[in-house]
């Protein structure tokens, strides 16, 4: 029966991987793998890559022997403390992990017990071998055959912390079952006796530990590297260290003969924890169907919004009159997306936060880096968000390309229709950029304020010379620079939300946002590949900004008109029309497109 | 080809399909359907699964742009004039696909300002109240049960009085009498005016709601008239033979 149960993993891993391969069939997915693949390989490849450049370290590792069983040592007094840890906490999963689509075909096919526990423990073994071989491409030493066999330690150690995992699963879940005064008993000899041995761990570890502390004041760190092992392990914690010194010495052994060696015992404890696993009395089904309910809302993008309060449900960000422009309804809808609150109260409470930024941290007399690190905390924000736009607030075609069915057969034209989901994210990024450069300006204000409150001069000026070339104060010249970026903000985020919506239209299999949202390397692929398109396009598309603003500083010079901090506003102005013209030129190519869209059986089955 | 009859609506056809061809690279999934519904009549759309009601349907809405043919809703054609055409129609889908952001009330007022209704708000409380989903205003879909939610489309739709009605599978997910009360709905809407378009498995509500029966196999239309007629046009069927009999004798002669 077992076989039955194998095949059914073999199957459902089958039919993932055909899933992907037919995809690749569309060239917009072969290009995401191959990109995916490509980065992937590099990382995967580059160990291997280093062990073939460097073929002298072949024979063996660069370090010592001392240095190999020193580390074994700390390894295993690592697993020591960390192993037994969690069976003195008497919460954490209970049970084993089912999806409900499992547990329904399971629970009702002729199978005992044992089986169905051996299918639970399966379906985690593809996961547990693969980060067991993943781990000594990066961390191994020496060549591919020594790291296969670091490879088949590790996956013993993985494979035994991984069924001690689910021992403690099902004997939580047993506590709950039997009488309470037996499962206080039974908890309670558990306690004292995990108490008891980390305690007699620690007193041994004592004198140990004094050696390590003296050996790490060593002058440099190779003194250090050799205090350290030269240190002494004392027999007696030696021996406590003992069985997972045995445990993780196949990841340690040599040569073959050594891993076999090392590996009998092992394989012999993973045998006996597994047998004491599938002889679990514990009642797993109920409890497994629970979590698997509970993992499936969990998943659920509709989680966020059940939480909302029942008064929080009334606010709206604005007021939707019952006519107007059909974008408007559709940014209304589009904000809630990202949160209920009201507009009006978003820019009483942010103008009373800079307000506050400005002047607490002056009055209440804070060190000048305060300032510092709060304009770090505005300036991030403000350059990101507008050059990120719908990517942060998945408010536009991308999620409502799962509604398809309703929007579709709603009577709005095509182009007002890209609009507003262009101008979803634009705008709420453009109001977090210029409440991110609000915070940089005040902070730079408040950090004058604090030098006329206490006199210690301040660090933090922007243009600590502007008097000399600009013609205005400092203070002046600052608000000015920051006047000319809000105009390049909000075409940056207008041009890029409506680069996002085109990519959306153009290629929606890789766009769309869904409660399936692909995951794996075509997906990581597509993102890599649509977020340097973007950036690329991004540059490209401030090419003319670039020149335009030339054009006006050489004309400037030409006339002889002075320099004056006074035309900042103006070149902000002359950067962003290019942009936003372009983002413009973009909407109509996009309402063309969602026009002419014939949306394919995928994107139809989008969010079902 | 089976019987034509003529529609209560015959004079003034809302729904006038005229040689809809949809094909998905070699799969036509429609193959040159035409039909008409008119005002007041309730037209069932019938078939086995993949016969191709689902895409028609689609077609019909302008979900999904047809290969070949024309579609007119009330008289404007659905490409060339797309929101005259859309303004005219509401579509209720069989998975009902809500906003998970928006309450109930937020989708019927969205849907009220889309389609300018001026009495948006009181039509909303209106439909609410009369499609048992009062106490339910302000609950976002995922605390919708299936039926609540399919009557929620069914309120999104109504809303802007519209002269088409498109229903896919309108009565899953309802419990008795809630079917019983969507029956009614369909056939007081149909009474006040409104072209409608029923697709459904369930033969026996097609039946008893629909005054017109289109039967469509493998994205062409076999069969087309009243019940009686379609009787009368099938030899072999006996006098009281049911849609089921009928349905069950055109899809298993399509098979053999």
């Amino acid at each position: 029966m077992i076989g039955v149960l194998v095949r059914l993993q073999w199957m459902m891993l089958k039919g993932r991987v055909v899933r992907s391969i037919r995809l690749l069939r569309q060239p917009k997915y072969l290009v995401g793998f191959i990109v995916g693949v490509g980065w992937m390989g590099l990382w995967v490849g580059r160990p291997l890559l280093k062990w073939k450049l460097n073929l002298h370290s072949v024979s063996g590792s660069p370090l010592g022997m001392e240095s190999i069983a020193a580390i074994h040592r700390c390894a295993a007094l690592f697993v020591t403390l960390a192993l037994p840890f969690p069976w003195l906490l008497p919460w954490g999963r209970l049970g084993l992990p089912f999806r409900e689509s499992e547990l329904t075909m399971l629970l009702q096919a002729p199978l005992t017990r044992r089986q169905v526990i051996q299918y639970g423990l399966l379906k985690s073994e593809v996961g547990v071998l693969l980060s067991a071989l993943i781990l000594p491409l990066f961390v191994g030493l020496g060549g591919p055959g020594a790291r296969l066999l670091m490879g088949c330690g590790t996956w013993m150690l993985f494979e035994f912390w991984h069924l001690n995992g689910k021992w403690r699963a099902l004997f939580n879940l047993r506590q709950t079952e039997i009488p309470a005064a037996l499962a206080r008993t039974r908890r309670l000899m558990l306690t004292i006796g995990l108490v008891g041995f980390y305690a007699v761990l620690l007193w041994a570890l004592k004198p140990f530990l004094t050696e390590v502390g003296a050996a790490l004041r060593g002058p440099d760190y190779r003194r250090v590297a050799a205090s350290l092992t030269a240190v002494t392990w004392p027999p007696f914690l030696k021996a406590l260290l003992t069985p997972c010194w045995w445990l993780i010495a196949p990841m340690f052994a040599g040569g073959g003969t050594a891993f076999v060696v090392a590996a009998v015992p092992v394989l012999l404890a993973i045998a006996v924890q597994r047998e004491i696993v599938l002889r679990s009395k514990a009642r797993f089904e109920e409890s497994a169907l629970e979590r698997a309910t509970e993992v499936e809302a969990s998943k659920s993008p509709t989680q966020r919004f059940a939480k909302v309060s029942s008064r929080a449900r009334l606010k709206r960000p604005f007021e939707l009159d019952q006519r107007g422009p059909p974008e408007a309804a559709l940014v209304w809808k589009n904000t809630m997306r990202v949160s209920r609150a009201r507009w009006a109260g978003i820019a009483s409470g942010g103008l009373a936060l800079l307000l506050a930024i400005a002047l607490l941290p002056a009055i209440l007399r804070l060190h000048d880096v305060t300032f510092g690190v709060l304009a770090l905390l505005g300036g991030v924000p403000m350059i990101i968000l507008p050059l990120l736009a719908g990517m942060t607030w998945n408010n536009d075609l991308r999620a409502e390309l799962a509604h398809i069915e309703l929007v579709r057969t709603w009577p709005v034209s095509a182009r007002r229709f890209v609009l507003a989901q262009v101008l979803s994210p634009a705008i709420l990024s453009f109001v977090a950029s210029s409440f991110g450069a609000g915070v940089v300006l005040t902070s730079l204000f408040g950090s004058r304020l604090r030098e006329a409150l206490t006199g210690q001069r301040s660090t933090l000026v922007l243009l600590p010379r502007a008097g000399e070339f600009l013609g205005v104060r400092t203070g002046l010249a600052t608000v000015l620079v920051f006047a000319s970026f809000l105009p390049m903000a909000a075409a940056v985020s207008f041009f890029s939300s409506a680069l996002q919506n085109i990519a959306t239209l153009f290629i929606p299999a890789w766009m769309a946002h869904s409660a399936d949202r692909r995951r794996g390397v075509a997906a990581l692929g597509q993102r890599m590949l649509f977020s340097a398109a973007l950036g690329l396009a991004l540059l490209l598309a401030s090419v003319p900004s670039a020149l335009l603003v030339g054009a006006a500083v050489g004309l400037q010079w030409w006339i002889g008109i002075p320099w004056s901090a006074w035309t900042f506003p103006l070149w902000g102005i002359l950067a962003a029309a290019p942009l936003l013209a372009g983002g413009w030129l973009l909407v109509q190519v996009g309402g063309r497109l969602w026009e002419r869209l014939d949306p394919s059986q995928e994107i139809l089955e989008l969010g079902r | 080809m089976g019987a034509r009859a003529e529609g209560k609506g015959s004079g003034g056809e809302v729904i006038d399909v005229e040689g809809l061809v949809k094909t998905y690279g070699s799969v036509r999934a429609v193959q040159g359907l035409s039909m008409t519904v008119g005002k007041g009549e309730i037209v069932g759309l019938v078939g086995p699964n993949g016969a191709g009601k689902t895409t028609t349907l689609r077609c019909l809405t302008g979900i999904i742009p047809p290969t070949s043919g024309h579609v007119r809703i009330g008289g404007f054609d659905l490409m060339a004039q797309p929101l005259e055409a859309k303004r005219r129609l509401a579509f209720v889908p069989d998975e009902p696909r809500l906003f998970d952001y928006l309450t109930s009330w937020d989708h019927l007022i969205i849907t009220a300002r889309l389609y300018g209704v001026e009495d948006g708000a009181a039509r909303a409380k209106l439909l609410l109240d009369e499609l048992e989903l009062g106490d339910r205003r302000d609950a976002y879909p995922s605390e919708l049960s299936r039926g609540m939610k399919q009557k929620l489309m069914v309120a999104m739709a109504l809303l802007h009085r519209p002269e088409a009605l498109l229903l896919d599978e309108p009565l899953t997910g309802l419990d008795p009498a809630a079917m019983r009360r969507m029956k009614t709905r369909i056939q007081s809407s149909a009474a006040s005016g409104v072209a409608v378009i029923l697709s459904s498995h369930m033969l026996h509500l097609v039946e008893e709601v629909c005054d017109r029966v289109i039967l469509v196999v493998r994205g062409k239309k076999v069969l087309d008239g009243t019940l009686e007629a379609i009787r009368q046009a099938s030899p072999g069927l006996s006098g009281d033979a049911d849609l089921e009999a009928i349905f069950m004798k055109v899809v298993e002669g399509d098979a053999g």
